[in-house]
């Protein structure tokens, strides 16, 4: 009797064990480190002297609150957000349907489209560095080629369509994982309901929003946020992008926190990383009352 | 079957059928020409970045000064690459260093995730208390906090353990969202593989990690080759981890190795940052190339049905 028992609950606890240590030790600790750290002064000098620990409370958040480079750029990361989550999953709706139907040579063009996913996020964000670049870049030489003539600035500095460059690369990275997804939410969708809806003589459009929309509504629902949290963290491509630090030219969040990490200040740093944690939290909070679900 | 336009008794040419006949023709060219658009059109968009950087990383300096006369390379050379893979006078690291540091990593994050997730994800596909309730809020959670969030943390947390400046202390804290992927992944996998063999096993007195090893693994090939895929793309592609965790440049990775370049203020030698980019683009685009349909299909079977 105690060896059954041992063997109904003491082995499936023993084979969570590692992920239970992980989760305790790596992650939750971490991320209430992180909350408490940010209410400090910590800071690490450059000889790596440790400044004794003083509790400041909400100083920091204060002080980064009231930076405009901060507010500058959690608005610009929302619009770059809200515009790589928007072109992602409506173009990659479409790219989905595509490779969801069968036409010579699918598999290279499969792995084509998905390749930006594979690559080194920072090699991603420094070829458009290249691509951007005011005097030697190919998008530079395509606009004056279509006689836009360009303001010979660095595209992704631009004050009114800096955003939408930006955003171009945050798309070119994330789209073939969007995809991904949809396409997966495309095959689960169950092939009954589809030969049923055309033996009632529903015609492609009709099918597709009475049955593949509806089928795959649950999945969007779940990764939308999902991707806009993901922007809110994105860090390498839009790290180089924004060029060396210092004089870097556009800040957003997590360049922001990265700054201060080099210069020491961990305590800083940290609560730059709470601010976003909190932003986070919110975006989860409201995507429940955009439930699209509910529809 | 029953199409429309051809009539049930064999006569075709009845006017309806014909009507119906040239719609269909007609709805078949439109779509063909859409097919044929959007492909064109969603390739361009991902190949037009790579067929840049590709054929930069064979243009001299002064060609790809000139800017963009042509996209081609008119005077094709070998220079940037002699220059990265030999000896290197720009940094204090070799990129044939980064490239094995990176692979090194990349496998004991691969380990080190499969030790973890394959046990947690049977346990949490079969069971249900509240401490696996607890466990999956977890691994949703692990797949969006992460990055510049927990870095600092997980930074003092390592040193502590002695493991900064090492592959192994880099390894996990990639195996944070590594495991947080693959339980998520393998966990909708065991849940379509039937219960009831997990039960006849039982019955035959198996334990559960007899269950894992005898029924579970061999059923599982398809997710594990897809998380072992995309894990060492994951840690192939890391470059926060090892940029806060490993000061030794010979330790460096392929992206902290790349990020050294770039550092470079004044000195963008665009045709050998070019190269290097190149060089860490083909271990991850050759997996891709090869296990394409896994991943489609593990992310098909395994993340999309919870």
């Amino acid at each position: 009797m105690r060896r059954m028992r041992a063997q109904r609950f003491g082995q499936p606890l023993l084979m969570l064990l590692p992920i239970t240590l992980l989760a305790l030790v790596l992650g939750l600790y971490p991320i209430g480190q992180g909350i408490y750290l940010g209410l400090t002064n910590y800071r690490i000098g450059g000889t790596f002297g440790i400044v004794p620990l003083r509790f400041l409370g909400l100083t920091n958040f204060y002080n980064i609150l009231h930076d405009s480079d901060f507010t500058n750029g959690v608005r610009l990361i929302c619009t770059i957000g809200g515009i790589v989550v928007g072109f992602t999953y409506t173009f990659g709706y479409l790219l989905a349907l595509l490779l969801n139907r069968p036409f010579p040579l699918r598999r290279l063009f499969r792995i084509v489209v998905l390749m930006p996913m594979a690559i080194p996020p920072l090699v991603g964000g420094q070829v458009w560095r290249y691509l951007y670049d005011p005097s030697i870049g190919a998008v530079n030489a395509i606009l004056i080629f279509l006689h836009l003539e360009s303001s010979g600035e660095y595209l992704p500095a631009d004050s009114t369509s800096g955003a939408l460059w930006i955003a171009m690369v945050g798309i070119w990275l994330a789209l073939p994982f969007s995809t991904l997804l949809i396409l997966a939410a495309l095959q689960s969708v169950a092939h009954e309901l589809h030969e049923a809806a055309a033996l009632d003589g529903a015609g492609v459009f009709r099918r597709f929003w009475h049955v593949t929309l509806p089928g795959t509504r649950g999945v969007l629902a779940v990764i939308i946020p999902l991707s806009f949290a993901g922007q809110l963290l994105a860090f390498d491509a839009y790290y180089v992008l924004s060029g060396e630090a210092g004089t870097s030219s556009f800040v957003i969040p997590t360049t922001y926190a990265y700054l201060f990490l080099t210069s020491g200040l961990l305590g800083r740093a940290a609560a730059v990383g709470d601010l976003v944690l909190l932003l986070i939290l919110l975006i989860f909070w409201l995507s429940r009352f955009i439930d699209l679900r509910d529809w | 079957v029953i199409r429309p336009g051809s009539g049930h008794d064999g006569r075709v040419d009845s006017r309806a059928g014909q009507s119906a006949r040239r719609r269909r023709a007609v709805f078949r060219t439109v779509d063909r020409t859409i097919l044929i658009l959007g492909i064109i059109f969603f390739a361009a968009f991902a190949l037009f970045p790579f067929a840049i950087m590709v054929s930069g990383s064979f243009k001299a300096l002064d060609e790809i000064n000139r800017g963009f006369p042509s996209i081609l390379p008119q005077a094709p050379t070998l220079n940037n690459y002699k220059n990265v893979l030999g000896g290197n006078d720009l940094v204090q690291t070799s990129y044939p260093l980064n490239i094995r540091n990176s692979l090194i990593i990349a496998v004991i994050t691969v380990i080190l995730t499969m030790a973890i997730s394959l046990p947690a994800a049977l346990i949490l596909a079969r069971h249900k208390f509240w401490w696996t309730t607890v466990l999956s809020g977890w691994v949703r959670i692990a797949q969006v906090v992460g990055g510049i969030i927990v870095i600092i943390p997980l930074y003092l947390i390592l040193r502590d353990l002695h493991l900064v400046n090492t592959f192994l202390g880099v390894s996990i804290a990639e195996t944070i969202p590594g495991s947080a992927f693959g339980i998520w992944i393998l966990t909708g996998f065991i849940r379509q593989i039937p219960k009831d063999l997990d039960d006849a096993a039982s019955i035959d007195g198996a334990g559960q990690w007899t269950i894992l090893r005898l029924v579970i693994i061999p059923l599982l090939r398809p997710g594990i080759v897809s998380v072992i895929l995309c894990v060492f793309m994951l840690s192939w592609n890391d470059f926060l981890n090892p940029l806060i965790l490993l000061e030794d440049p010979n330790l460096y990775t392929i992206t902290i190795g790349l990020n050294t370049y770039i550092g470079q203020v004044g000195l963008v030698e665009w045709g050998r940052l070019l190269a290097v980019c190149v060089l860490s683009c083909i271990p991850p685009i050759l997996l891709l190339a090869v296990a394409e349909r896994h991943m489609v299909r593990g992310l098909t079977s395994g993340a999309v049905k919870e």
